[in-house]
């Protein structure tokens, strides 16, 4: 009677392993997917309320305020600014120009005795030419990266993946009416169009950026290519940032 | 001759192979509902943030906020009151950062409570999201906290913001939040906090909302 070998054969091992790699495989797919994908839903989430965050404080004639006034010892931190927003220079400034500037809080910090306390003032971005489109993080203002959740945090850590970046465009107003105008205006466009240059404008523009950080594409190059920067626009009246009037 | 059957080896190792297999799909099953808990919470977390920031922005809900009051007349939000109206005996006075902001007890347009006041099961969510009056239910707390700042002086030519501005409005009010998981006991999730500034012309408070 012929008896049956001890063991498994060849075919019978090579069959099983490949089974135990394809279920392997198989999970490990799919528990890295429900990391990827809860990051997307997280990440999508918490940019986007960075974005409302930063369109609303834009627009605070405070928040552009401080920015244009703050200053170390008498140097600006941010000149072009503070030139188009309080007049500070005859004509310098100019329709349609881009500058970066450093975003700061609206609210200024004052102590119980009434002092205010400008150097506890909040940076809140990073200063880029933000329509440029090649923002990248500048290494000194490391107190204005966000993490995962939205909260502040500071690289090196890898949650650390969001940085919000600045800029404004000025108009300068209108030329103005001559002191007995015509009652027809041959050009009337020309009391329309914003003037080329101005010592106060008229209003100001600001660019924000909702960036991604290179420690994403470190870290997860898959998040990087789903999840992605989200740029946005306010504009806001000079007169109520510093009471002056454009000319 | 051997018998039928498997040798008492290979049984072992058919057992050990199942048990392991087992073990790593329970493993997976229970990465997946902890996956799936966090995921809910976290979403319920955003809608929440989303619910709230959408009332802290919305004027009719700021307006309803400061009109309110407790069932002895007083107003649930007095600085708020003061800081949006003005008017006269209002006593608005720009936040002092060595101080404790007062409370925001924030409620939506239809007057419901959005967050929580102490004596108050207001500000108490479960895990969907909803609110909730039954604690031992709750998933959640939303806390908030209200300042304010007075609008520079334009006639004395410097734009600091001045210390008070009794019988005026402020120039902007700030809501933070804070979302906390519920009880603090529990930290699967850390507390989430955010501001909002909102211009106090922006709210468009007129006499009638001042009630």
């Amino acid at each position: 009677m012929k008896t049956r070998p001890k063991g498994f054969t060849i075919i019978e091992v090579v069959v099983t392993l490949a089974l135990i790699s394809i279920l392997l495989t198989l999970t490990l797919g799919y528990i890295s997917n429900i990391g990827t994908t809860s990051a997307v839903f997280l990440g999508l989430s918490t940019r986007d309320r960075i974005w409302s965050g930063f369109r609303q404080i834009s627009s605070m004639p405070a928040a552009l305020r401080n920015s244009a006034r703050m200053a170390f010892g008498t140097t600006a931190v941010n000149p072009p600014l503070y030139n188009c927003v309080y007049g500070a220079t005859p004509n310098g400034c100019a329709t349609g120009v881009e500058s970066p500037f450093v975003l700061y809080s609206p609210y200024y910090p004052m102590d119980s005795s009434g002092n205010l306390q400008s150097m506890n003032l909040q940076i809140v971005s990073m200063p880029c030419l933000v329509s440029s489109g090649s923002c990248s993080p500048a290494g000194a203002l490391t107190n204005v990266w966000f993490d995962v959740f939205g909260n502040a945090c500071q690289p090196p850590d890898p949650n650390c993946i969001f940085a919000v970046y600045t800029s404004f465009v000025p108009t300068c107003g209108p030329a103005t009416l001559p002191l007995n105008p015509p009652a027809n205006l041959i050009s009337p466009v020309n009391y329309l169009q914003p003037q080329a240059t101005c010592t106060t404008a008229d209003i100001i523009q600001v660019n924000f950026l909702v960036a991604l950080t290179s420690t994403l594409s470190s870290v997860k190059a898959s998040l990087a290519s789903i999840l992605t920067g989200k740029s946005g626009t306010v504009v806001v009246r000079v007169k109520d940032i510093s009471f002056n009037d454009p000319y | 001759m051997r018998a039928p059957g498997f040798a008492l080896a290979e049984a072992i190792i058919a057992i050990a192979l199942i048990g392991g297999l087992t073990l790593l799909v329970a493993q997976m099953i229970t990465l997946s509902n902890t996956g799936n808990n966090y995921g809910v919470l976290l979403g319920t977390r955003n809608q929440l943030v989303a619910v709230f920031r959408q009332a802290a922005s919305d004027p009719n809900a700021i307006i309803t906020s400061l009109q309110k009051k407790d069932p002895n007349g007083n107003r649930y939000n007095q600085v708020l009151y003061d800081c949006v109206c003005g008017g006269a005996g209002s006593n608005c006075e720009t936040f002092k950062s060595d101080t404790l902001p007062p409370t925001l007890v924030m409620f939506d347009s239809s007057g419901s409570p959005l967050s929580s006041l102490s004596g108050q099961t207001w500000g108490y969510y479960d895990a969907a999201g909803n609110a909730t009056n039954f604690i031992a239910n709750a998933a959640f707390t939303l806390t908030a906290t209200v300042i304010a700042e007075c609008a520079p002086d334009i006639k004395d030519g410097i734009f600091d913001p001045p210390p008070a501005c009794h019988g005026q409005s402020a120039e902007f009010i700030g809501v933070r939040y804070t979302i906390a998981r519920y009880p603090s006991t529990v930290t699967d999730l850390k507390p989430l906090q955010g501001t909002l500034f909102i211009n106090v012309n922006q709210i468009g408070a007129t006499g009638s909302s001042c009630l």
